[in-house]
């Protein structure tokens, strides 16, 4: 008995309550979305950091003395400077301890239009294919070298339906690009150190000789190399060095205590929102005392009133958690772009699948919410007899 | 007239109901009540106000449970509300966001039967002399209006059992003169058992076929009356105003002692 009305019912009493079913969307709207936004921020940056350790190759990071950024903006920002340092620093940091050295070359950030074949905003960066190990790991496709005239492009440069580009004049191919990395290479284009410097020579001749310059140097050591007595063997070397490994612990650790403080604060929040939703569904069942004793009173069981009340509750949970996860999702993108520029963080890059784990996330973090809320009220409502709720209340 | 003798049977067996009171004392409100209702019979429990005759209607109804002795419904324990038993409460207890159609047929919904038995909406309605009202909002019919309504919703799950609770209590005289005669044509033409709690001597006479008299709390059985007048009843006919007095001496002869008229010193 009962079974085939629990929907009708369900409906016809939230229809009936919109103003208290109004408030109680709004709490868990709220709470959903700060929790997916702030969840999936988390999520990204910790992503991000975990492929940059993966797939960072460099140990240590030497650029430039003039460079104006921090450590963790030349390794993570997207922002790229056209400072130099001779290469001959190269002598200086290749040691015993040393592996292999690879070199970049940041030429500009091309405005696109008038030097190009294309609108794009374009950031050059040369590598020593022979040498290097940074962006190697990030190509999506095999690739034996890179030639002269070619170009791979990083995951945030639009080159939907192009295959050939002409950059500062000279005709390039597009022949591959790179996954997110969660780092300036996201908005570079990378091509042979040799061909960006002759571009250099020719189009940017008041810049230091692009021949005998470069933006960095990655080192990479040997396995049983120790990073502090490299570093304690190359102190005094005119330029900055920093220890990926390092920076990356350093970063952790950040990250750490932020999703911590965090993670306590979406807590609370959950409290909170559990305690609200929690005395609104107390009021939306008191208001029904006698409803709820008359359907007691004709034959439903307490477990069929308890069905009742959760799928009533449930339906306004699982509508509110969707809404506000929906909009934790559609902010997720802008946070963590600005997480990216303002924060200098690596974030993985957000795609469908991600997006999706953190709806349903937010979903089920929505109905459990709601289960919460929905037990104490019903279990006081419980305990009434039908004779006693048939005389309280209003129907 | 449709005489039942298949369904309905009650047997109330040294049914005894305490409550507690707000100082955690037991308070006995039934005593030891034992009553044999036969299928199809009529039966109003009359007693003064707070005796206790509704305590044992809801007994009966499954809503509060026994503390001692038992109630069976055709050898079946009573131990919780069930939709054989159909009840009338003194207030309709309509629901107000539907209209008397859908108050009507929520019954069926709730067994699942609405489809095979939507039918039935119409012709209960009908029934009850609400035809016409069937999209009507409770809260544009008349009181008369709103219990009738009741009685269709607890009829169209022809329940073996109806219990009424002082359903006329709020009405008008007039119209309670009118329901209750409809009240005796439903009992007619379904034949269930019928018990009513009421502390209206006369309505009592009119309607039941047998009249339990209880004393005041805690209620006991003072006596059983047997009414055999033939339907429909003259209400100021010789054996209805014998019968009467008859009830209403015994209701007197059970009513407050003397200890508890001036217990607190008033004469």
């Amino acid at each position: 008995m009962f079974n085939k009305l629990f929907g009708t019912i369900a409906l016809s009493n939230i229809s009936r309550r919109k103003q208290l079913v109004a408030i109680v969307s709004i709490c868990i709207i709220i709470s959903i979305f700060l929790f997916v936004l702030v969840w999936g921020t988390l999520d990204a940056t910790k992503a991000g950091l975990k492929l940059n350790q993966e797939r960072h190759g460099a140990d240590v990071v030497v650029y430039p003395l003039e460079s104006k950024l921090d450590d963790s903006g030349i390794l993570y920002s997207g922002v790229a400077q056209s400072v130099y340092m001779p290469s001959s620093i190269l002598d200086e940091i290749d040691n015993e301890y040393v592996d292999s050295i690879t070199t970049q070359y940041f030429l500009q950030t091309l405005p696109g239009g008038g030097c190009c074949s294309t609108e794009l905003e374009l950031r050059l960066v040369g590598i020593d294919w022979d040498t290097d190990f940074l962006v190697k790991p990030w190509i999506k496709d095999k690739i034996d070298t890179l030639k002269d005239g070619e170009i791979i492009a990083g995951c945030n440069v639009d080159i939907e339906g192009l295959v050939s580009l002409t950059i500062l004049n000279y005709p390039m191919t597009i022949i591959s690009s790179l996954e997110p990395t969660g780092s300036f290479l996201d908005d570079s284009v990378v091509c042979n150190i040799g061909l960006l410097r002759n571009l250099a020579k020719i189009n940017f001749p008041e810049n230091p000789d692009p021949f005998s310059s470069i933006t960095c140097a990655m080192v990479r050591l040997d396995k049983n190399a120790s990073i502090d007595t490299y570093l304690d063997s190359i102190i005094g070397i005119s330029a900055n060095v920093i220890s990926v490994t390092d920076l990356q612990i350093k970063l952790q650790n950040e990250i750490g205590m932020f999703s911590t403080i965090l993670t306590l604060l979406l807590a609370v929040i959950m409290i909170l929102c559990v305690i609200a939703i929690s005395s609104q569904f107390y009021m939306m069942i008191h208001m029904r005392i006698k409803e709820v004793g008359y359907l007691r009173s004709i034959g439903m069981t307490r477990s069929q009133l308890f069905r009742m009340f959760i799928m009533e509750f449930g339906l306004i949970g699982l509508s509110s958690g969707f809404f506000g996860s929906l909009i934790g999702m559609a902010l997720i993108g802008p946070m963590i772009n600005w997480v990216r520029s303002n924060l200098t963080m690596p974030v993985s890059v957000v795609d469908i699948k991600f997006m999706l784990i953190h709806l349903l996330l937010g979903i089920v973090i929505t109905l459990m919410l709601c289960l919460i809320s929905t037990i104490i009220p019903l279990i006081i409502t419980n305990r009434l007899s039908p004779h006693e709720m048939i005389t309280k209340g209003e129907l | 007239m449709v005489i039942n003798t298949q369904y309905g049977h009650i047997e109330i067996d040294h049914v005894s109901k305490y409550f507690v009171d707000p100082f955690g004392n037991k308070v006995l409100t039934v005593n030891d009540v034992t009553i044999d209702i036969k299928p199809g019979e009529f039966v109003c429990l009359m007693g003064p106000s707070g005796c206790g005759k509704t305590t044992l209607l809801r007994t009966i109804a499954g809503l509060l449970k026994a503390d001692e002795g038992t109630i069976h419904l055709d050898n079946d324990l009573i131990e919780k509300p069930g939709p054989e038993r159909g009840l009338v409460f003194q207030n309709p207890e309509l629901f107000k966001w539907m209209s008397v159609e859908e108050n009507v047929a929520f019954g069926l919904k709730a067994r699942g039967v609405y489809k095979e038995q939507k039918d039935d909406v119409q012709k209960f309605i009908d029934l009850v002399g609400l035809k016409g009202f069937e999209k009507t909002l409770p809260h544009h019919l008349s009181g008369g209006m709103q219990q009738r309504a009741a009685f269709a919703r607890a009829l169209i799950n022809r329940p073996k059992v109806l219990l009424l609770d002082e359903p006329f209590g709020a009405l008008d005289a007039f119209t309670r003169t009118a329901l209750q005669n409809r009240l005796v044509d439903l009992w007619k033409r379904f034949g269930m058992t019928c018990v009513m709690v009421t502390h209206d001597v006369e309505e009592a006479v009119v309607l039941a076929t047998k009249i339990v008299v209880m004393s005041s709390r805690p209620a006991t059985v003072i006596d059983i009356v047997e009414n055999d007048l033939s339907y429909p009843r003259d209400r100021n006919s010789m054996h209805a105003i014998e019968l009467k007095k008859q009830i209403l001496e015994q209701l007197h002869s059970g009513e407050f002692s003397d200890e508890e008229t001036y217990s607190d010193g008033i004469e």
